[in-house]
């Protein structure tokens, strides 16, 4: 598999399908999170309100949801073994960090379509992954 | 700067970007990044990081100010799961 490509078995109850993303933070550190991938999410991720205070690279427009406002952050994608280093508009809200992690504590949010298409992803029966266009 | 002084920052911010977005689309390439503070356009730039190198210099902390790419049409109400 080449290097960066994720292969990563469903896990959580039910099980679901996540992906490792690597996010700068504001003091030139990089954090590592497991995210529950949700193709039909149309956020490109959602994590929880103190994950994107260490990540939030400037303040980005708001967006209500079914779970409550889902405050806007833009952050930065670094992940070099899938060639992606980019900013990106995502969200914070405690209540989306919480539906995913009782799925599986492993979770810290959520990773959405807008994100999911920037590398090429799928799934069989056994993993999901994620790996370099 | 105390929590609920930086809420009313944020706020302003996002009203001001909402009001003026249809102007950002006539005023400025699309994808464009344009910054605001106090609720008025500070700074822009072709890119992110030019334009949040520019905040920093000038002072600012750019978790605190919103910006937002001119003809870019976000969301204001998703379904989530």
């Amino acid at each position: 598999m080449a290097a960066g490509a994720q292969k990563n078995p469903y896990k959580g109850k039910p099980e679901r399908p996540w992906i490792r993303v690597r996010l700068a933070t504001t003091s030139g550190k990089f954090l590592e999170f497991e995210l529950l991938a949700d193709t039909g999410n149309p956020c490109a991720l959602i994590i929880s309100d103190a994950m994107m205070a260490s990540v939030k690279m400037a303040d980005a427009a708001d967006v209500t949801s079914n779970f409550g406002m889902l405050a806007g952050g833009r952050v930065r994608i670094a992940m070099p073994g899938l060639a992606l280093d980019r900013t990106v508009v995502g969200y914070a809200s405690d209540a989306v960090y919480q539906a995913a992690k009782a799925s599986h504590p492993d979770f810290a949010g959520l990773a959405g379509l807008p994100l999911l298409r920037m590398a090429k992803f799928g799934g069989d029966a056994d993993v999901f992954w994620f790996k370099q266009r | 700067m105390g929590a609920n002084s930086q809420s009313d920052g944020r706020r302003r911010n996002h009203d001001a970007y909402w009001r003026d977005k249809d102007r950002l689309a006539e005023r400025y390439p699309a994808g464009w990044f344009v910054a605001y503070d106090q609720g008025k356009v500070i700074a822009d730039a072709a890119d992110f990081e030019s334009l949040r190198r520019h905040l920093i210099s000038q002072g600012k902390d750019p978790a605190q100010v919103l910006v937002v790419e001119a003809g870019v049409d976000y969301p204001k109400e998703v379904v989530i799961f």
